[in-house]
């Protein structure tokens, strides 16, 4: 087991951690002052064309269901809520900048996204099942979860590639053996990415812990949901995320969000109807 | 530049800073005052509509609005149906009525979140609306009880939908939250209340069921005993005493003997000292029953007279319970105008001589002359259905 204070120090390896583009790095400041308006947040985000038309194209997709055009980025926010449009925001410009597509030997961009809209749709749906107060949040930490995968990837492929080898060849979980090869795991960087990047605490935390829930104690909700979509989502052969590793969800997890075999029957068909909801998040990986 | 005037200027930002957070302090804490305020005032509603009308009220502390309808949401239709308008004028009603047509207001309940929408003319939402920049714009104010859907305020805002932040957005959220709290209490309030009564009339049905001849007796003795004491200006849980006190005046019939509480003919003596005791035993039964204990003196004394000649204690005077000598003389009239084992009915007016001859003997003469005033309207009253045995 590695402590804290090893993997912060295997973390210097990764000292230029990439930073969030102004415009949304503003949007997140701006977000947390309770005095904000919509109109405030439209005239940052309407100073990046693109991240506006996605984020419109977005907020008109089905995923949200909305029984009308949203127009302008305002009524995007009056309508979605401010919390949805910061979020929508964000995974756009971490797409870009994580996410791009590229093939990279065994490791596909392509289907590692189509991985993180499933454990996104996922979450949303057990937030949904057990009343979380703020679904939306569960989606963005779902889609966001794996980032530490895309940086591990990007600062030393080669690593990366051979952490995925050992996982197939030994059916071990992934991070587990990012922790013996590389001295970090992808959920520890995951969570340090979420923190300079001012994401709320708990997708922080829900990132940090993915594959760890109860490691803390009693499991927190969020964090749950995101590990029990995520093992979900790998069951059902949804994208891939490089993870070899056993499909357990952790008993902790399963038994706050009162997942029995029924309950996952359940949550596997809204599953395959939401992702169908959800295909404009799968879109926006082939440019505009 | 000098240092020291750096320093100053510093300094002077940092004051600065300071006063806007004491600012945003004192704000904050009058909101909170304000907020509570008000969610008390919503809490104190006991029934279903007071809670809805209360909540229109609140609503306009918080937020200037010009016209407001409330919705309740239908589960079964999963629908929304207005329960409530304010100032609703006929422009405003194409706009409510088109947010219902197109969705608008069933996504918004589903998203428990409250959203503002641009009345810009714009979108498919205003077609057959004249088109036109109104700068105004719609609250739309999900109401759950414990995550549930029960209902929506639609608010007419003259504001443009951008200029809320989330500061006032929340804090109608939060106060949309204690109405769903306490519509969910006041479901429950009704719903016991309406028990407590169904439970009352089932009481009171099994005397019927037993002495064949009283049927109905006891909803005409308790409706009665209500026009009386409505007609003295009792306070209302009073009224409502005399009204359950009448339904179950004669209770601990129950215990009484078939043969002799369906005996054709006189009863002897000692049959009515058995038949007497059903006071008691009415009394006995409802002591039992927290909720039902405050009926007891009604129920004890009902035979009592005035004149101290009645039983089962012989008190006399006002020192008989003012609820049992109003049923008294109802029930004395409602037994004197139908048909008995012992008697024919007689007519109702035959019914007021005898009441007015025992004025002051049998029955108090403050309830008599209160009777006299209310016979018209008792009398005048339709008869409820009455069944053959």
């Amino acid at each position: 087991m590695l402590s804290e204070a090893e993997l912060n120090k295997a973390l210097t390896r990764y000292k230029d951690l990439p930073t969030l583009p102004d415009v949304v790095a503003r949007v997140m400041q701006i977000v947390s002052n309770p005095l904000t308006t919509a109109e405030d947040l439209n005239q940052i985000i309407s100073l990046d064309p693109a991240l506006t038309f996605k984020v419109l194209r977005l907020a008109n997709s089905s995923f949200y269901g909305f029984p009308k055009e949203i127009t302008t980025i305002t009524q995007a926010v009056t309508i979605l809520g401010f919390n949805t449009i910061r979020n929508l925001s964000l995974s756009v410009s971490v797409h870009k900048m994580m996410f791009a597509e590229r093939e990279r030997g065994l490791f596909s961009y392509r289907d590692f996204w189509k991985h993180c809209v499933a454990v996104g749709v996922c979450s949303r749906i057990l937030s949904r099942r057990i009343g979380y107060r703020n679904e939306d949040n569960a989606f963005t930490a779902g889609l966001l979860h794996d980032i530490g995968k895309s940086l591990l990837e990007r600062v030393d492929h080669a690593a990366f590639l051979s952490a995925i080898e050992v996982s197939r060849a030994e059916k071990r979980a992934l991070w587990q053996v990012e922790r013996d090869l590389l001295g970090v795991d992808h959920a520890f960087v995951g969570g340090r990415l979420a923190e300079i990047w001012n994401l709320p605490h708990e997708l922080r935390l829900a990132i940090e812990r993915q594959n760890e829930p109860s490691k803390q104690g009693t499991a927190d909700p969020l964090t749950s949901v995101v590990h029990a979509a995520n093992q979900i989502c790998r069951r059902q052969n949804h994208g891939s995320d490089g993870d070899f590793g056993p499909f357990d969800i952790d008993p902790g997890a399963a038994s706050l969000l009162r997942l029995d075999d029924g309950a996952l029957a359940d949550v596997g068909q809204k599953l395959e109807v939401q992702l169908k909801e959800a295909e404009e998040f799968l879109r926006f990986s082939r440019g505009s | 530049m000098d240092p020291n005037d750096e320093k100053i200027g510093e300094l002077e930002r940092h004051i600065d800073t300071l006063e806007q957070i004491n600012e945003g302090l004192r704000q904050s804490f009058e909101e909170l005052s304000q907020l509570y305020r008000l969610s008390e005032t919503i809490a104190s509603a006991l029934t279903f509509s007071r809670v809805l009308t209360l909540l229109l009220d609140v609503m306009r502390e918080v937020v200037e609005y010009d016209a407001g309808v409330l919705f309740l949401y239908d589960e079964r239709g999963a629908s929304l149906r207005p329960n409530l308008e304010k100032n609703v004028t006929p422009e405003l009603k194409l706009r409510f009525d088109a947010q219902i047509k197109d969705g608008t207001l069933v996504w918004a309940l589903k998203q428990g979140r409250i959203l503002v929408l641009a009345d810009n003319g714009k979108g498919a939402w205003t077609q057959g609306i004249p088109e036109e920049e109104t700068g105004r714009s719609f609250l739309l104010v999900p109401i759950l009880a414990r995550g549930k859907p029960v209902g929506l305020l639609d608010l007419a805002v003259p504001s443009g939908a951008g200029t809320f932040n989330q500061r006032d957005l929340s804090l109608l959220g939060i106060l949309a939250n204690q109405a769903g709290i306490s519509l969910e209490n006041a479901r429950l309030y009704e719903a016991v209340r309406q028990d407590y009564v169904d439970v009352i009339q089932a009481l009171a049905g099994a005397v019927d069921a037993r002495d064949h001849y009283t049927r109905e007796h006891s909803n005409r003795v308790s409706s009665y005993g209500v026009a009386i004491a409505r007609q003295m200006k009792l306070d209302e849980p009073f009224i409502e005493s005399v009204q359950f006190g009448g339904l179950l005046h004669d209770i601990g019939k129950i215990g009484i003997p078939d043969l002799i509480l369906n005996k054709p003919g006189r009863l002897t003596d000692e049959e009515f000292q058995v038949m007497k005791t059903h006071c008691a035993q009415g009394a006995g039964l409802l002591r039992r029953v927290e909720s039902l204990s405050h009926l007891v003196p009604l129920v004890l004394y009902h035979h009592e007279r005035f004149d101290g000649r009645g039983y089962p204690e012989g008190l006399a005077g006002k020192k008989i319970p003012l609820g049992a000598r109003i049923l008294n003389v109802a029930d004395s009239f409602e037994t004197i105008t139908s048909d008995r084992v012992y008697h024919k009915a007689r007519t109702p007016q035959e019914g007021l001589e005898e009441i007015r001859r025992c004025s002051g003997g049998q029955f108090d003469p403050e309830i008599v002359e209160a009777f006299e005033a209310v016979y018209g309207d008792i009398v005048g009253r339709p008869e409820p259905p009455r069944e053959t045995p």
